[in-house]
């Protein structure tokens, strides 16, 4: 069992993962196909692992049902939800015409509707952000409005504005978002090495 | 057989970053020596944790909504770090999932954290929810509720950072995020009392537990990144002066 739970996993990660990154540095005849078909084979995962999802909601949302819980009505919108969707995609196919319906009418405006909600969350978190506490809340202030005043009515009266937008967003801020990023890919290449030698096994329950 | 073309120096790279990863950590073994730098994010997850016992009121912790990478398993030493606090003060964790395939990683995680606080009687597995990609309204809706009194966002994250980090401030919960998508780093350096950024989120687990792997990556880590800034100015510098040598040298 303990072999099942903690070996077997690094052993599969490493044999995967090498085969992939050895396809990015030698030309193997045979090899880019069957690294290919490794990355591929993740969808297959996440289909299981969809599985467990799905689970894991019908068990929460039957507790909740069972034990009467306020809001309950929400438990049977979210069951009854999955079970239309689950039914109509296997009846209908997902590429079906009342699939798709149910998709256009249901998720997508209420996606929308979530994504449209970021403009108030994003007012008010500028508002907390723009409260100048010290320094650096000062320098994020004086920023943001020379971003904000490079654009429309306000670049005419003042015309030096987009000049000095365009300078912190080519200059400091393009310079501060590579450091990021060449830190942060240096990072994720050190953290993929120690799970592929099965060095790091946090995901496992375990440490290092 | 051969060495693909534009992969030599990728490979070099990993040649040097397995060297000294290999030299910091015996080193480290060896002497027990080490420097990191104190990530102030750190403190405040259990500074979060201590404010909720005293309230009584829960944690919530998110992936964001972003595919499984690299991020996630940086997440997963900072969750196994707050679950053993949370085990510890008897502190309840509420978890917000997009993914399902961070369900049963994130359950393994919990549960070992309670383990080994000797309390595995107390983990609820209900405290961990998948709600699925759409998981945002949910996810505030569960941070509102729920009252809760800190607010964790570490991995992948996109728009759901503001809007998790808005709900949560309306509770006054102290509040930690990271996350290595540069686009994210602004909402949640406007909303979160302390940040990871990109890298750091990495070297949060140095922090927390200084093994000698741990400290040979961050090591090694450092070392490439100080290497990398020589060479973009002295790229620079070239490119400047007309010569292309070291672009084509790394096009090898």
């Amino acid at each position: 069992m303990q072999f099942l739970k903690n070996q077997l996993p690094v052993v599969v990660t490493f044999v995967a993962a090498v085969t992939i990154v050895l396809n990015f540095y030698v030309d193997i005849p045979g090899l880019e196909t069957v690294s290919n078909e490794l990355v591929r084979w993740n969808v297959v995962l996440a289909a299981f692992a969809l599985i467990l999802g799905i689970g894991n909601i019908i068990k929460l949302h039957l507790k909740k049902i069972v034990r009467h819980e306020p809001d309950v009505f929400y438990s049977y919108v979210t069951l009854g939800t999955l079970a239309v969707f689950i039914i109509v995609g296997v009846v209908d196919t997902t590429e079906g015409s009342t699939y798709q319906w149910l998709w256009d009418s249901i998720l997508l405006p209420l996606e929308s509707t979530m994504y449209a909600t970021t403009m108030f969350f994003i007012t008010s978190a500028a508002y907390r952000a723009f409260r100048v506490k010290n320094a650096y809340a000062a320098v994020l202030m004086v920023s943001a409005i020379l971003m904000m005043l490079r654009v429309g009515i306000f670049a005419s009266f003042m015309p030096f504005t987009p000049d000095v937008a365009a300078w912190i967003w080519d200059i400091p801020n393009t310079a501060g978002m590579r450091a990021v990023v060449v830190g942060t890919a240096l990072s994720l290449a050190g953290n993929a090495f120690r799970i592929i030698t099965g060095l790091e096994r946090g995901h496992l329950g375990g440490g290092t | 057989m051969g060495f693909k073309t534009g992969s030599g120096f990728h490979l070099l790279v990993l040649i040097a970053y397995i060297a000294i990863f290999v030299y910091a950590s015996s080193r480290f073994r060896r002497t027990g020596e080490v420097y990191v730098r104190e990530l102030e994010g750190v403190k405040k997850i259990e500074e979060g944790i201590g404010r909720a016992v005293e309230m009584g009121r829960p944690v919530h912790w998110s992936y964001g909504t972003g595919a499984f990478d690299a991020q996630h398993m940086a997440a997963f030493s900072l969750l196994s770090y707050a679950a053993k606090l949370c085990a510890q003060y008897d502190c309840r964790m509420i978890l917000s999932i997009a993914l399902p395939e961070l369900v049963p990683m994130t359950d393994e995680i919990i549960r070992k954290a309670y383990s080994e606080a000797g309390k595995p009687n107390q983990y609820n597995p209900d405290d961990i929810r998948f709600l699925g990609g759409s998981h945002n309204a949910a996810m505030i809706g569960t941070i509102a509720r729920e009252k809760v009194a800190a607010n964790f966002m570490f991995g992948s994250l996109f728009y759901e950072s503001v809007l998790g980090v808005e709900a949560a401030a309306m509770n006054n919960a102290i509040q930690v995020a990271g996350t290595a998508n540069t686009h994210q780093l602004p909402f949640i350096a406007a909303g979160c009392d302390s940040i990871f950024i990109g890298a750091e989120m990495f070297a949060a687990a140095t922090q927390i537990e200084p093994t000698p792997v741990r400290v040979g990556s961050t090591y090694a880590e450092d070392w490439i990144t100080r290497t990398m800034v020589v060479l973009m100015i002295i790229g620079s510098l070239m490119v400047t002066f007309g010569s292309d040598a070291l672009i084509r040298l790394m096009k090898l």
